[in-house]
């Protein structure tokens, strides 16, 4: 099964036993979705509940925080990242806050889904990463999930769920394949132990964890170690008990991630790691993430500005020899 | 060059006499080797060597007192002979100096060791205080990681200490626990704590322990030894958890031994073969297996036997059962059993079979029930001889064989083993 399947699957499922479950964004209807992750809904479930909207980012927002208010369970698609800045006001003042302020009257159970990262050349205006910023709004649950079977679960989760929840995906995962377990109890907000092993923990999330297992292999061979992989999964609320344990078992921490370096979501990380387990490091952690820069058009600028399997190697096995890994 | 030092053998202990040497100048010394030995306010000790080399220098003599800490013997160890060739080399900064003069010097020395002595005092002191500025100075020096100094707090030890044994720009943990280790524990005691899989946190770390302290340790707690598992023992523990995984079940029978009994020239386990791998020609689903999606049903009946000792356990096969005789079968049994006793199977041995056979018989064993072996579909576990008749379990995976067809088996079992004409020949 692909990602888009899984997700498919996952708002399917919802939806056929659950009237409240609506669906909205442009082209989710007719067209299937632009990463057909909507494929054959409006068919199934009609017009009034898979919902086709104008290019309007902050109205499809603000319908869907008025009809959860209202009772339904919407998930509102974004076409992508990017987009999603229109949204903002009603993502971080009314979606992530009314429920807050209205002391508990009013409860949002709502879904904004959108993809984002650095994709395929298409310039900076359609690549760039917003966990950082979503991450950093109370109120919010962001979930950015890399596998198949975990994002089956966490999207179903999350349209269940009584809370906002912003769930980030990447348009280089849509086409990912990987099994689905629909009888597996999940809980969405638990890193996923991606790899096990005993002398490195590299942390990561959403598309990026891919090109970290492309470089482990590299990675314990030139430096005769094992590399523990771990998938955040959840990047608000985070799951540090995973990630403690795993750093008490082999001492040194790499963070890769996509976005811009500076404010980057991996500061969070390892900023934790500095104030809770510093006595834990046997050295200083490594954070590889995307340079300071628009992402370019340029094929190969693009590449040089966010980590690739070639750079997480090379300098993961950089930093390993330099600490004696 | 690797530096024997005088030990600090218990925490009051600030000098120590030489007692003997044990090696000398020139003598081949082996990770364990006991140098020297030298007597502490409290004992006399023997000092061994953390490395395998050859003993270039000795820098006191039997009776001397000598200072914690200061360097008694020299051992040039692989390494160190290597990083000499190099320096020869390359005439770097501080540290080839040393280890050049150092080698000068014993050329000279050894015809007059009265006068070595007295220049050796003199040298090691300035190559302490060379080293240890060199070593914590921020130039060469990254620091010492956190995890590092928890540890060394932990225990107690001080880290400038393991800074100037260490080669490392950064102290880890590492580098604390090889220190710890090498300081408070003899070589053979280490070893005893690796083979026994035992933390070096249970002993008090105040004194040098060696190995009999800590088999002490050993003997008091009742210890067990771990033993990882062969790679036979872990191929067994594969093949039967995939057999519990088998839906199997049982037939119990008992078969008419009188015939065996009169030719007791072979053993019952070559008759039991001889006649299995013929009925099983006439019962195609006994000679199949399932792989992957389908049913294979081979051509000939090959049967897997176990054959064990107190240690090992064998699968081997024999190929083709159906087209040997008995005195082939009996022949093919006999090897087998020399291939026990000399470990030499091979893997082409314990393949190519669909039928298992496992006779506990000979040991008394009344009546049991055998897992199957590998990719068989079936095993018969035989048992011992009462009143002419011996049991037979048949044990057989419901996929590929069911009931009626086992019953109908094992009646031309029987019947076979009655049939004198199969023991004529």
């Amino acid at each position: 099964m692909l990602y888009r399947e899984a997700l498919n699957r996952a708002i399917d499922e919802v939806m056929s036993v659950d009237e409240t479950v609506v669906t909205l964004g442009e082209d989710v209807g007719l067209y299937g979705g632009s990463f057909r992750v909507t494929e054959g809904l409006v068919e199934k479930y009609g017009e009034k509940r898979v919902i086709d909207t104008p290019i309007a980012e902050l109205s499809i927002v603000g319908n869907a925080v008025g009809m959860a208010i209202g009772g339904l369970r919407p998930i509102a698609e974004l076409m992508t990242g990017n987009f999603s800045l229109l949204a903002f006001d009603q993502i971080i003042n009314h979606m992530a806050k009314l429920r807050y302020m209205s002391n508990g009257k009013l409860t949002l159970p709502m879904v904004v889904r959108f993809p984002q990262g650095v994709s395929k050349q298409l310039a900076a205006q359609h690549s760039e990463s917003y966990e950082q910023m979503l991450s950093a709004v109370p109120g919010l649950r962001v979930l950015s999930v890399n596998d198949v079977n975990y994002a089956y679960h966490a999207l179903k989760y999350a349209i269940l769920s009584d809370d906002p929840v912003v769930f980030i995906e990447h348009e280089l995962l849509y086409n990912k394949k990987g099994e689905v377990d629909f009888t597996q109890e999940l809980d969405p907000f638990k890193a996923r132990i991606a790899k096990e092993g005993s002398d490195i923990t590299i942390v990561s999330y959403l598309k990026m964890l891919d090109d970290v297992m492309l470089a482990v292999p590299e990675i314990e061979k030139e430096l005769g170690c094992s590399c523990e992989v771990i998938d955040l999964c959840s990047l608000n609320p985070i799951d540090y008990a995973t990630l403690s344990k795993s750093i008490e078992k082999t001492s040194r921490l790499v963070m890769v991630e996509e976005d811009h370096k500076t404010g980057g979501y991996g500061t969070q990380i390892i900023a934790w790691a500095a104030e809770e387990m510093f006595y834990a490091l046997d050295a200083a952690p490594l954070r590889l993430a995307g340079e300071d820069v628009p992402i370019p058009y340029n094929r190969k600028l693009e590449l040089a500005s966010i980590p690739t399997p070639e750079s997480i190697a090379q300098k993961v096995i950089e930093w390993g020899r330099k600490n004696d890994v | 060059m690797y530096e024997i030092v005088m030990p600090q053998l218990s925490d009051s202990m600030e000098e120590g006499k030489l007692i003997a040497w044990k090696k000398s100048v020139g003598d081949a010394v082996n990770t364990g080797d006991v140098i020297v030995e030298v007597e502490s306010d409290k004992a006399i000790m023997e000092v061994q060597s953390f490395k395998n080399g050859i003993l270039k220098e000795v820098l006191a003599k039997e009776g001397d007192v000598v200072s914690v800490g200061e360097v008694i013997a020299r051992i040039e160890t692989a390494e160190s002979a290597k990083t000499k060739q190099k320096a020869a080399l390359q005439e770097e900064k501080e540290v080839p100096k040393e280890q050049k003069t150092a080698v000068e010097e014993k050329v000279v020395e050894q015809p007059k060791p009265e006068k070595k002595e007295a220049a050796e005092e003199k040298k090691s002191e300035p190559e302490l205080q060379k080293v240890v500025p060199k070593h914590l100075s921020k130039e060469f020096s990254n620091g010492i990681s956190p995890k590092a100094r928890v540890k060394a707090a932990f225990y107690g030890v001080d880290t400038e200490k393991v800074l100037q044994k260490s080669a490392a720009n950064v102290l880890h943990v590492d580098d604390v626990q090889a220190y710890i280790k090498e300081h408070y524990f003899t070589p053979k005691a280490l070893q005893l704590l690796d083979e026994y899989g035992l933390d070096i946190a249970i002993f008090e770390l105040n004194h040098k322990i060696d190995a009999t302290e800590v088999q002490e340790y050993i003997t008091k707690h009742e210890t067990p030894l771990p033993k990882k598992l062969s790679q036979m023992q872990k191929a067994i523990i594969a093949n039967v958890t995939a057999s519990a995984q088998k839906p199997v079940y049982h037939l119990f029978e008992d078969i008419d031994a009188k015939l065996f009994l009169q030719n007791e020239r072979y053993s019952i386990t070559a008759w039991l073969i001889k006649i299995f791998s013929k009925v099983m020609m006439t019962h195609s689903a006994f000679r199949s297996r399932i792989i992957n999606d389908g049913v294979s049903v081979s051509p000939n009946a090959s049967i897997s036997v176990a054959v064990a000792n107190e240690k090992d356990l064998y699968m081997p096969v024999v190929k083709d059962a159906n087209r040997c005789s008995v005195a082939e079968i009996a022949e093919q049994l006999a090897t087998f059993k020399t291939k026990l006793q000399s470990n030499s199977f091979s893997t082409q041995d314990m393949q190519g079979s669909n039928f298992g056979i496992s006779n506990l018989g000979m040991l008394g064993v009344e009546r049991f029930d055998a897992m199957i072996n590998k990719e068989d579909s079936t095993i018969a576990a035989i048992g011992t001889l009462q009143d002419d008749k011996i049991s037979v379990t048949l044990t057989a995976d419901h996929r590929v064989i069911n009931g009626y067809e086992a019953a109908l088996f094992m009646r031309d079992v029987k019947k076979e083993a009655q049939n004198s004409l199969n023991f004529k020949e």
